[in-house]
């Protein structure tokens, strides 16, 4: 079973509309019954940013298959078939995995945490014709990013007039490029790496400098111990957000190499534009981004050349696209 | 399954001194009808009964038979938070399939429990609800069951759908013969305005043009059929949530009367499944549980803290004793293990009033529903209390008959001399209750009272020595950590005679102008 998660760089940049243009056109090529559809769980905010409607629904199409919540299916007794349900105390919801009867609109809500997402996954894999899973995600949920959880990720991104909005689309795009670490920091950081790791500081001997367990931002004796090791080769393994007060202060350590767990640690910081400092060390990540295809929802100019290269990119809104292979 | 004591029942400075959580650890399995269970003190009836119940369970069934149980006893769903949607009549169709999980699992757990029932009059309820679910719902209780009509409205929205989406890809088909445009989702689609199409986009009637700024906003105009078939669509999907509302309603209904029986049910089924747990832990480990007697006394057989014997193994030695009704005093030297044996007493004591099995190989006793235990303290400065304050409030609480009251170090807060006469005293006194008092002490005094139950903690056996023990490790390893009644008045003098500190003190590093010091008193005595 393939996992593809798709990500938005905004609220309003297109992400349901692309899982539904996916999701459609994969019941087309294959057959909706080797489609399952989950989302991640509302995080708090009932409404959207901007315009305050609440979670939309998406039209399931017959013999599909879903992940909610048990309270969305509450207008749609018949409509579908109960197959498995996921309850307290494994789970912090009951969610329902059922087959759909019909075709219906359904809001879609799917657990928030990441282990609770990679049980359900292998519970649902006993179903041998689910071969596929589409999970509506969220850029802060870092978990989305971990292999275990996601294969690839189709990315919709808004590009509009605002300076704050365009910092985050360039940071969103640089974020695509950077590349996996190499494999002999690789090696260093599975063999230190817990699941309470948030940081790991080594000598470019490969030695552990340093093993964080509070978010990077805050970790006075982190910060300590780089400042000590600023002359000389290290690599920084970080499992917290790259924040701009880490940049600026990592911003003139040539000889670090700075290893990111995953991309979304690039990007749930704030998107003030300002003068940012050149970044001198090498920046890695641990888990590469798997792009599939990227959206755009295009309401300014832009410069095209910051698009990746390689990866297919779509403008569902406007008349001309490339062709999208699923 | 997270286990824990209630709060209020034991102090956090007693758990880690016993090491309690260690212990309950054992019980936390993985059974999702029992999240928690907080541990409190029972009453004495529901002790008894709960012992009881569980000793006849424990009686009856096999090695094997107790793993299966709690292996299917696993496959239960929790249903606590489908219980008040069931009694206000407001069940899913998903929470039909949840309760039928757990019926059918239930049902199989009653095949297994043939020889210890939990509740044959509650199964029927269930065999009952089982049947009706079975009436009203179908593969394998996942869908609502439908009539051949309401099956034949649903394979008519299909159908329309069906219709719908061919509608749909034919307008795509026909908006692209004419136009060039390829409007599949999303709409509406933007284009620019200088578009050699652009004639023909405005004139093809399935689509609507909106100029805004530099693109043009072109969006499906559904033409009669389509919107006809929206609307019956509309229609029948209306029909159809209504019909399967209904039959939801009814299927409420008709549950509705089992509902009292099945929650006490439901509550049964977890007791019983928290005694599998029990039951599986004290034969895994060979613990045991309690038998009570009506008299006042306490007997236990090679019992131990659970804690201590992790971290000894075997040269943990287990305790055997008998309490008796009235004053036991244990007197004995020091590091001989006499708090290890009050610890002892009181961490079993405790899990009994628990209802939870014990490390022990048999216990038998009254029931401990008053059980109060005295540390060596150090006074409690938001009390503003000394530690001979805390000692004697202790012993200004009422108790009442057949309560556990266990003391170390029987008034070592204060003087010596004034020390021996209340122990003395308090002593006395109790040996005249209804009740079980159990101290430790040094006070030689005590020694000689007449009505009480001594008890020594014995000495290495110098027999068992190849050579003088020179320092501490080897003393305690050489320690028996047993006790034995003192019965002989002979023996009970040879105490009054104790010069075992001196000896001991001997075996640390102290300087050799102190041990010179030692010794002289030493022969001292000797010589006296």
């Amino acid at each position: 079973m393939k996992t593809y998660c798709f990500i938005g760089t905004d609220k309003n940049a297109g992400k349901t509309t692309a899982l539904k243009f996916i999701y459609q056109n994969m019941c087309i090529e294959s057959s909706p019954s080797s489609i399952c559809l989950t989302s991640i769980g509302i995080n708090g905010e009932e409404s959207d940013q901007y315009d305050g409607r609440g979670k939309p629904p998406i039209r399931l199409i017959k013999d599909s298959y879903f992940i909610t919540q048990g309270d969305h299916l509450k207008s749609h007794t018949g409509k579908y078939a109960t197959l498995r349900i996921f309850s307290n105390p494994e789970y912090s919801g009951n969610y329902i995995f059922g087959k759909c009867l019909c075709s219906f609109p359904v809001i879609l809500e799917g657990p928030n945490i990441g282990h609770e997402v990679a049980a359900m996954k292998k519970s649902i894999q006993d179903f041998h014709d689910v071969a596929t899973l589409l999970i509506d995600g969220s850029v802060d949920r870092q978990f989305l990013a971990h292999p275990a959880i996601s294969d690839m990720f189709y990315f919709a991104m808004l590009i509009s007039e605002r300076k704050q909005q365009q910092v985050k689309a360039r940071d969103f795009l640089y974020s695509l490029s950077i590349p996996q670490c190499e494999e002999w920091m690789r090696v260093w950081i599975q063999r230190e790496k817990k699941d309470t790791t948030r940081s790991l500081l080594f000598n470019e001997n490969g030695k552990l400098v340093y093993h964080g367990k509070t978010m990077p931002f805050c970790d006075r004796k982190l910060q300590k111990k780089c400042v000590e090791m600023i002359d000389t080769p290290g690599v920084l393994y970080l499992r917290g957000a790259l924040t701009h007060s880490l940049q600026e202060m990592l911003s003139s350590y040539n000889y670090f190499s700075i290893v990111l767990d995953n991309f979304t640690l690039y990007l749930n910081v704030s998107t003030q534009p300002g003068k940012r400092k050149r970044f001198e060390p090498g920046l890695y990540l641990l888990y590469p981004v798997n792009v599939k295809t990227l959206f755009i929802k295009q309401e300014s100019d832009f410069d095209r050349a910051l698009l990746p290269e390689n990866v297919p990119v779509i403008n569902l809104f406007r008349r001309e696209y490339h062709e999208c292979r699923i | 399954m997270n286990v824990e004591f209630e709060r209020s029942f034991l102090s956090q400075h007693i758990k880690e001194e016993l090491e309690l959580e260690e212990y309950l650890s054992l019980f936390q399995k993985n059974i999702p009808l029992i999240p928690s269970k907080i541990l409190k003190p029972m009453k004495k009836k529901e002790g008894l009964d709960r012992f009881e119940r569980v000793g006849k369970i424990d009686s009856l069934l096999e090695d094997s038979h107790i793993n299966q149980l709690v292996e299917c006893s696993r496959q239960l769903p929790r249903l606590d938070a489908l219980l008040p949607l069931y009694d206000l009549g407001r069940l899913e169709q998903y929470h039909l399939f949840e309760l039928s999980s757990f019926l059918a699992v239930d049902g199989s757990l009653a095949l297994l429990e043939e020889e210890a029932p939990l509740d044959p009059a509650g199964q029927k309820v269930l065999v009952e609800m089982q049947a009706l679910l079975k009436e009203r719902t179908g593969n394998q209780f996942s869908v609502i069951a439908k009539t051949d009509k309401d099956t034949q409205l649903l394979k008519a929205l299909n159908k329309l759908e069906s219709e719908r989406t061919e509608k749909v890809s034919g307008y795509e088909k026909h908006i692209f013969d004419q136009t060039g445009l390829k409007m599949i989702y999303p709409w509406p689609k933007e284009i620019a305005v200088a578009r050699e199409s652009s004639k023909k986009i405005k004139a093809c009637s399935l689509v609507t043009v909106e100029q805004k700024k530099d693109v043009w906003l072109i969006d499906y105009r559904p033409d009669k059929e389509l919107l006809s078939l929206n609307q019956e669509r509309d229609r029948l999907t209306q029909e159809f949530e209504t019909i399967m509302s209904e039959k939801l309603q009814g299927l409420n209904s008709d549950l509705h009367p089992y509902f009292k029986s099945f929650a006490k049910y439901y509550e049964k089924r977890k007791e019983r499944t928290w005694d599998y747990v029990l039951i599986e832990v004290k034969r895994k480990y060979n613990f045991t549980f309690p038998l009570f007697t009506t008299s006042t006394d306490c007997r236990i057989k090679k019992g131990y803290l659970w804690g201590l014997h992790k971290r000894k193994k075997e040269k943990c030695i287990p305790l055997d004793l008998e309490l008796a009704k009235g004053a036991n005093v244990l007197y004995g030297a020091n590091m001989s293990g006499k708090t290890t044996v009050l610890k002892t007493i009181f961490s079993l004591l405790s899990l009994i009033q628990c209802g939870l099995p014990v490390p022990a190989e048999a216990v038998t006793m009254n029931y401990p529903e008053y059980v109060s235990i005295m540390l060596k303290s150090s006074g409690n400065i938001k009390q503003d209390i000394s530690a001979f304050g805390e000692e004697v409030t202790f012993f200004s609480r009422e108790t009442p008959d057949g309560a556990y009251i266990l003391v170390d170090e029987l008034f070592l807060s204060t003087d010596p001399v004034n020390g021996a006469t209340l122990s003395e005293i308090i002593i006395d006194d109790f040996s005249q209750k209804e009740m079980i008092f159990f101290c430790t002490t040094h006070y030689t005094d005590v020694v000689s009272l007449d009505n009480i139950t001594l008890m020594r903690m014995e000495d290495i056996d110098p027999a068992s020595l190849s050579r003088k023990i020179t320092d501490i490790t080897e003393f305690r390893e050489k320690m028996p950590y047993r006790l034995e009644h003192v019965t002989d008045s002979d023996d009970r003098r040879a105490l009054l005679h104790n010069k075992k500190p001196l000896e001991i003190a001997l075996l640390f590093p102290l300087s050799s102008t102190i041990k010179e010091k030692i010794l002289t008193r030493l022969n001292k005595k000797n010589n006296e």
